[in-house]
């Protein structure tokens, strides 16, 4: 089972102007997650923060905010996501 | 608990994290350019339901009717050129040489979606949103199985009917 809590810093500007460079972000990882909710997923080894915009079924679709950097959208499965993003500091 | 967590990190270095997926992440999908397809239509709809009460119409009924068109077209304005824009992410940077040999139409899928958002965009035309998402939805088929995934059209549960082609 994951640990409950995971730390994370943002290295870039895709979730601006919710998450800028730099930021520190902890995240709870015993959750399901709702539609507007800030997460950070684990894909091939890299993680990614991204906005949950849809569930469809069991899945997700996650984008970043900005959509001037961000503009790709995925189809993601829920065993991806590590956390939901609950506070920055 | 800021500050301590802060402290915390001096010592014990987070994870990076990244939001820019610009990198061969594989994150793609055509499911939004399905959904603005249908938007494009329904809003298409929209504006051609639209009836005035008679044919002399008092000032501040015209102003409703223009208010309505104008907000009605401006969604449609967007979700047209959204579906250019995401269609074109996928096809530029996720197809591959061996899909485009293996899909040999592709390229002029892609050409046709182009030009049919942009008639949609610029007509009030029904028949046209209509192929627009009957090709977007041929574009989302495609790309899923380039993935090796089969694909289902499941009932959409919009207002515009029809359906969404999902992978199963």
């Amino acid at each position: 089972m994951r640990f409950p809590f995971s730390r994370f810093v943002v290295l870039d500007q895709s979730m601006e102007p919710a998450f800028f460079e730099g930021d520190h972000v902890l995240t709870f990882n015993w959750f399901k997650p709702k539609v507007g909710e800030a997460v950070v997923v684990g894909i091939k080894g890299r993680n990614l923060i991204k906005r949950v915009v849809k569930i469809i079924g069991a899945k997700f679709i996650i984008e970043g905010d900005n959509r001037k950097v961000s503009s790709r959208v995925g189809l993601i499965e829920a065993s991806k996501i590590i956390g939901k993003v609950i506070l920055k500091y | 608990m800021k500050k301590l967590l802060r402290l915390i990190d001096k010592f014990f270095p987070p994870q990076t994290v990244f939001a820019h997926c610009d990198i061969p992440c594989g994150i793609y999908d055509p499911h939004e350019a399905q959904m603005a397809a249908h938007t494009v239509l329904r809003m298409t709809n929209m504006i051609s339901e639209l009836q005035a009460l008679s044919a002399e119409l008092p000032f501040e009924e015209r102003k409703r009717i223009i208010s309505q068109i104008a907000r009605l077209t401006k969604v449609k304005e967007e979700h047209a050129e959204f579906i250019k824009h995401q269609v074109r992410i996928i096809w530029g940077d996720y197809f591959k040489d061996e899909h485009i040999k293996k899909y040999k139409t592709l390229h002029q899928l892609v050409f046709r979606i182009m030009k049919q958002a942009s008639a949609a965009r610029q007509n009030v035309d029904i028949k046209a949103a209509n192929e627009l998402l009957g090709m977007v939805q041929q574009f989302a088929e495609i790309f899923w199985e380039t993935k090796g995934r089969k694909v289902q059209k499941v009932k959409s549960g919009y207002p515009t009917e029809g359906v969404i082609v999902l992978p199963k």
